[in-house]
């Protein structure tokens, strides 16, 4: 309907700021404004097939990540490398190690205190909590479940400084916040700072580099990344938990796959306690279930899951560039249109003054300001160019 | 071009285009040629001035087409071309699994007489003979942008590169996924060029011998390959040119000072292989090489890890590596770390889109010298030539020529590279040209290697907008890399 599509045209001659004195501003002939449309409605299918392409890269790193965690990434690679150690195994040397590991920090913090350790020092030392045996998925050859608990150190979190008397400054120690943990990797964008003295009174949540930090609080719950070289010697608030992990035992960088993997998001969804602020606790991660590789699938994993979201990224970055360049190409689409460069010029196309005043008695017909006829795609244009 | 040489140029097209309506390719049109050029040469040799003994055997030889007609010429000119397949040397190589395609007799029998008989081909200047047969593979290329000509690199790029990496008469080169045959010609051609006037009879037989060295897995195509060489002046017997081998399978063992070369992309090649046994193959596999860093089935990491063994100690390699190459995780990481560690990775180019016949191709050309072994890192820097940034190349209106490469090379400065400077800076922000230590390239998440400083126009808020055409073309490229990792992934996936 030739009517219908000039009144939502008209809104673009208005809206559209290329109608300025200094531009040659040629109004559309009907033939122009049929490709003009053509152009849009490709544009149209494309962006939304941009969309949905993004989408499904979403659904894709999910999937990757499930792979990752049910061993199918690795399965190939199983069958052609039988485990020299199986994850059994290794799992009684990490519990071995984080008794001893204990006991060593235990030691230097006497040592510091200037106190001679009890007789029974030992004894305090509480065994990880281990997985429940009740629901466990199968696991694939060579891998056996462990908890958080079992193969970290410590799980700890922060405190909130304003409540303890802390200003933020402008420099001194960084303060990691959960705005800056992402989906796997860190954003020290907008970050703030504490003085040297809050590492003194809160050594316990002071980062070290490796470290495994997770969002417990808000919006951003479930958020996991290693804590880069760049934040060693960091301290954080109480809405991001550390997670230090043993070394030689199961890879930090594969534990934060294995938190953002949809079958531990779920989890920690369905464990968060329903309060005022969506909240996943420190005595919820710690019993947390985390399949446990051998050593070597885990190198490999990790080389196969790295591989595939790099591709993801990079994909994801040509997607939104396309989207970008998508909107300036409606509006370059139109400036083309208006230097009359969109289709030959016709001597036998309706003058432009002829084209004006048919729309100006379309509009008034239509009744008002063509909310009433104008098509909902290019109305949805006019809102778009207008933006 | 002379009156006589354009004549035989369009003569040669005329046939191309008949032979087109008939149903055959440019390609196919180019390997039947291939064989009656090569039998017409070597009958001409055997006549004055040469007169040599003939590598033909007579009664399969040029001579004994030309008495024939009809279905006993077509008949003949099979046998001829399945016997002679089966021969050793350059002869068996370039009739290896040869086939008639020439539907209709009578169109060959003119073929024949009018335009291969009817010149002296031996006589004729290499450039324009290999002008002639060049242009036949442009077009056969630019005919199948998804099969063979998806890895057609631009002849004005091999100019660029040649330039720049300066081969002498000294040098043994090779390029082991040759194709047609662009670089080892480039380089061949540039020594002549150079050095011709003053080289030694050694150097002479060196440069005709044992300059070039190629491999390319596709026979149709090792055959274009040594045709072009030859008929270029390269003498292809022994046979320079290894033909149906894979060269990932294994280290061939030889040493070169200078590697040249473009590698298949894709990660899974469109071409299955029909082995000798006529099995199906697919190119996809891993190797498991001693001298690979890491195992994978990226075909162009593989390619990185087979090229830096080839290399002689302070041996040189240009070689073509799509983007993943920069930016892959995992093995590719591993790669990157390893090469910048053991080798000096001096220059990158980043190539423009539009260039390559297949569409929406991100590639970029990696320079490096291999270095003896030492504790301490080879390479100190970096330097990137950003040639895609608000670049806009296409195929037919705007090709890319070797002029575009201008400020590359000289920024290059291929003898006095200590010499080199950025013409990026704060205050010129638009400079393509742009160094990066060591140091900060390995601190990089995954040492990616995908750098970019230019502010692309596209993706700006300003008032400068590109030509439609210009951004829907753009996106069209980006989305057809998207699409291809994809399209090797779903591959994949299926199992």
């Amino acid at each position: 309907m030739p009517f219908t599509i000039h009144s939502g045209l008209f809104h673009y001659f208005c809206t559209v700021r290329l109608l300025e004195a200094s531009r040659a501003s040629i109004v559309p002939s009907i033939r122009q404004s049929t490709k003009i449309e053509e152009l849009f409605s490709d544009l149209d299918a494309g962006v939304a097939a941009l969309d949905r392409a993004k989408a499904n890269l979403k659904l894709y790193r999910a999937s990757v990540l499930k792979a990752a965690v049910e061993g199918k990434l690795t399965e190939q690679w199983r069958k052609e490398n039988p485990p020299k150690e199986p994850a059994s195994v290794l799992l009684e040397r990490i519990l071995t190690e984080r008794r001893r590991k204990w006991e060593e920090e235990r030691l230097t913090k006497y040592k510091a205190q200037r106190k001679k350790p009890p007789n029974d020092w030992k004894e305090k030392y509480k065994d990880p909590i281990g997985p429940d045996t009740k629901n466990l998925p199968s696991l694939p050859e060579g891998w056996c479940c462990a908890t958080i608990d079992q193969v970290s150190i410590r799980v700890t979190k922060g405190a909130s400084p304003n409540w303890q008397g802390y200003e933020y400054t402008d420099s001194g120690i960084t303060f990691v916040r959960s705005q800056n943990v992402r989906w796997g990797d860190l954003d020290l964008t907008e970050i703030t700072f504490l003085s040297e003295e809050y590492n003194r009174t809160h050594a316990y949540s002071v980062i070290c580099a490796g470290d495994v930090l997770l969002n417990l609080v808000g919006a951003s719950v479930g958020r996991s990344a290693v804590a880069s070289p760049e934040i060693d010697g960091a301290n954080l608030n109480q809405a991001v938990a550390i997670i230090r992990i043993l070394p030689g035992g199961l890879i930090n960088q594969l534990l934060v796959h294995l938190i953002l993997s949809p079958m531990l998001q779920a989890h920690i969804t369905r464990t968060k306690a329903d309060v005022a602020r969506a909240n996943f606790n420190l005595d919820d991660i710690r019993p947390t279930p985390v399949p446990l590789p051998p050593l070597q699938e885990q190198q490999t994993m990790l080389s196969e899951i790295d591989q595939r979201l790099t591709l993801i990224f990079h994909a994801e970055k040509e997607i939104n560039s396309s989207l970008v360049r998508a909107s300036r190409l409606r509006q370059s689409i139109l400036t083309s249109a208006f230097k009359g460069k969109l289709v030959e010029q016709d001597p036998s196309d309706e003058p432009a003054s002829v084209l004006l005043e048919r729309i100006k008695a379309a509009r008034a017909s239509a009744g008002g300001d063509g909310k009433g006829k104008g098509s909902a795609t290019t109305k949805k244009k006019v809102r778009e160019i207008s933006k | 071009m002379s009156n006589d040489t354009q004549q035989i140029v369009n003569k040669a097209w005329n046939f191309a285009h008949v032979l087109r309506d008939d149903g055959l390719s440019y390609m196919a049109y180019t390997e039947q040629i291939t064989f009656l050029l090569f039998l017409k040469m070597a009958d001409e040799q055997t006549k004055p001035p040469y007169n040599r003994p003939s590598i033909v055997p007579p009664k399969l030889g040029w001579q004994s087409l030309l008495k024939l007609d009809g279905d006993e010429l077509e008949v003949h000119y099979r046998h001829i071309l399945e016997e002679l397949g089966k021969k050793s040397g350059m002869l068996g190589e370039i009739f290896k699994k040869a086939r008639q395609e020439i539907q209709n007799p009578a169109t060959l029998k003119r073929l024949i007489v009018d335009l291969i008989d009817a010149e002296q081909w031996m006589s004729m200047e290499a450039d324009v003979k290999g002008d002639i047969y060049e242009g036949l593979l442009a077009k056969s290329a630019a005919e199948s942008p998804k099969g063979a000509g998806q890895n057609f690199t631009p002849r004005e790029l091999i100019k660029g590169i040649v330039d720049v990496m300066q081969p002498g008469p000294d040098d043994v080169l090779c390029d082991p996924a040759c194709g047609t045959g662009g670089f080892l010609l480039g380089a061949y051609n540039y020594v002549i060029r150079h050095h011709g006037t003053g080289l030694n009879p050694d150097q002479k037989k060196h440069l005709r011998d044992s300059f070039v060295q190629g491999t390319d897995i596709v026979a149709a195509t090792a055959r274009l390959c040594i045709m072009n060489l030859y008929l270029h002046g390269v003498r292809a017997d022994p046979c320079p040119i290894r033909s149906s081998v894979d060269s990932l399978a294994s280290d061939p063992g030889d040493r070169y000072s200078i590697i040249l070369t473009n590698p298949p992309f894709g990660k899974k090649s469109s071409i299955s292989i029909v082995n000798e046994e006529g099995g199906l193959e697919k190119e996809d596999h891993t190797y498991e090489r001693q001298d690979f860093w890491t195992t994978t089935k990226n075909k162009q990491l593989n390619f990185l890890q087979h090229v830096k063994t080839l290399l002689k100690i302070h041996g040189r390699c240009a070689i073509v590596a799509p983007d993943n190459v920069l930016f892959e995780g995992g093995a590719g990481e591993t790669v990157r770390r390893n090469l910048l560690k053991q080798f000096d990775v001096h220059t990158l180019l980043r190539l423009p889109t539009g260039i390559f016949y297949a569409q929406g191709v991100k590639a970029n050309v990696l320079f490096f010298d291999a270095k003896p072994a030492q504790e301490a890192a080879w390479t100190k820097k970096v330097w990137v030539y950003d040639l895609r940034t608000n670049m806009h190349f296409t195929l037919k209106t705007n090709p890319l020529k070797r002029s575009d490469l201008d400020e590359f090379v000289e920024c290059y400065k291929p003898s006095k590279r200590h010499e080199r400077e950025d013409t990026w800076n704060e205050e010129s922000p638009e400079g393509r040209w742009r160094a990066f230590d060591y140091e900060e390239l390995v601190k990089r998440d995954k040492v990616n290697l995908d750098i970019f400083w230019l502010k692309d126009k596209s993706l700006e808020e300003s008032e400068d907008l590109p030509e439609p055409d210009v951004l829907a073309q753009k996106i069209a490229d980006d989305l057809q890399t998207a699409l291809d990792q994809f399209m090797a992934i779903a591959g994949e996936l299926k199992g």
